[in-house]
């Protein structure tokens, strides 16, 4: 009976043995891996932290105004990647203040465009206008000269445009002459046949088309 | 004593700021002047276009409607002939409708000597109020190569007022010119 028992125990004894061994090789097996994990974030952080930073260096260096919203987005594309160096924060700032300006650079810019355009195409009516008008009044048959009305009047709104002749401006305040429609201003200049003005401002409507003329009188 | 001295004083005050606002410069009164005369041109030509034999009638009937907005309502044109003392005073409606229906085969009118006889002067009702006189010539000759000549003095009555009005939602301050009555003054050959 004891010599049973004695095996027994020993069956017992080897197998919590073995199993205390294979328990041990486990955590060992576990904290390796661990530690390999980490090793492998903390390189993928490095790496991630020197890409960033390479984008948003791209960023500051770009000295144009060409790729405002590309680099929006990559600044985004980097903000979303949530990190936390003190460098990479650093130069979000910097990209983020950069691109502001940028944008605000890029408006100004668009509105001196857009002033220029609206100043050329100005001076290309006020030619336009002059021109016609002169024709207007150096025409003598009537046919003709409603041919040239008929020809004006589609670069305006309507036949009932306002049109203001200054007669005299003094510290900014302006005289006008009875304010009178485009239709009746352009026969006006057909009986007259005279034109003592030149054009000092017009207001398109947004499809380009004059909705307010404004001539000054010349003696 | 002294609440009549001071009571004058204020008036006096408010007198002279009263024609300090009435007042206005040089310039701004040549430029007036010069757009009454300008109105005055205006009528020269349109009656020339009226009148003449040439002017299609619409275009005549289109030149009247123009003509007629240069003067107040009621206003009258006087007519005058060669060989009679008689002046008829039509409505300018009128005097422009039968200038048109002249029976001539051509007509030329022209005006010349156009000046001030009474400049612009600030009424009590603030309007300005002048005189500018003209000589018209008027030349018809009929089918048969009649002639008929004139030359008439005539003085017309022009009033200008300071106005305002809206446009696009702006305050515009504008001189209108109208004229008045037009008075024969003297016809000969």
């Amino acid at each position: 009976m004891n010599l049973t028992v004695l095996k027994r125990f020993s069956k017992v004894l080897l197998i919590a043995i073995l199993m205390a061994g294979t328990a041990g090789m486990t955590g060992c097996k576990k904290k390796k891996e661990l530690a390999a994990a980490e090793a492998a974030a903390a390189a993928q952080l490095a790496e991630d932290i020197t890409k960033a930073t390479e984008m948003l260096e791209g960023i500051l260096s770009d000295n144009t105004l060409d790729n405002i919203d590309k680099n929006e987005a990559t600044l985004e594309m980097v903000k979303s990647m949530n990190l936390q160096d003190p460098g990479v924060l650093n130069l979000i700032i910097k990209a983020q203040e950069k691109l502001d300006a940028d944008r605000l650079a890029m408006a100004e810019l668009l509105e001196a465009q857009r002033l220029e355009e609206e100043r050329r195409l100005k001076a290309n009516t006020d030619n336009v206008l002059n021109k016609q008008f002169a024709a207007l009044t150096g025409e003598q048959d009537f046919e003709k000269s409603n041919t040239i009305i008929n020809n004006i009047l589609p670069m305006f709104t309507s036949t009932e445009v306002p049109v203001l002749v200054i007669i005299s401006e003094e510290n900014g305040m302006k005289d006008y002459d009875k304010p009178t429609t485009i239709e009746k201003y352009l026969n006006y200049l057909k009986d007259r046949k005279a034109y003592k003005a030149e054009v000092e401002n017009i207001v398109y409507d947004d499809s380009g088309k004059i909705k307010e003329l404004e001539l000054r009188k010349i003696n | 004593m002294k609440k009549i001295s001071i009571i004058i004083f204020l008036l006096g005050v408010f007198n002279i700021s009263t024609f300090a606002q009435d007042d206005i410069s040089p310039e701004r009164k040549l430029a007036i002047d010069s757009l009454a005369m300008e109105k005055i041109r205006d009528l020269e030509k349109y009656i020339a276009i009226i009148g003449s034999k040439e002017t299609p009638a619409s275009e005549a009937q289109r030149v009247i409607e123009r003509a007629t907005e240069l003067f107040m309502e009621e206003s009258e044109m006087g007519v005058s002939k060669l060989g009679s003392d008689k002046i008829n005073n039509y409505p300018v409606r009128e005097y422009f409708q039968r200038l048109m229906a002249l029976n001539y085969d051509k007509v030329t009118i022209t005006w010349f000597n156009i000046q001030y006889i009474s400049d612009l002067e600030k009424m009590p009702d603030g309007r300005w109020v002048g005189v500018i006189t003209i000589y018209q010539r008027f030349e018809g000759t009929t089918k048969e190569g009649l002639k008929y000549k004139d030359t008439t003095k005539k003085d017309i009555t022009v009033y200008v007022e300071r106005k305002q009005t809206q446009i696009s939602g702006r305050t515009i301050g504008f001189w209108d010119v109208l004229l008045g009555d037009v008075r024969v003054a003297e016809t000969k050959k």
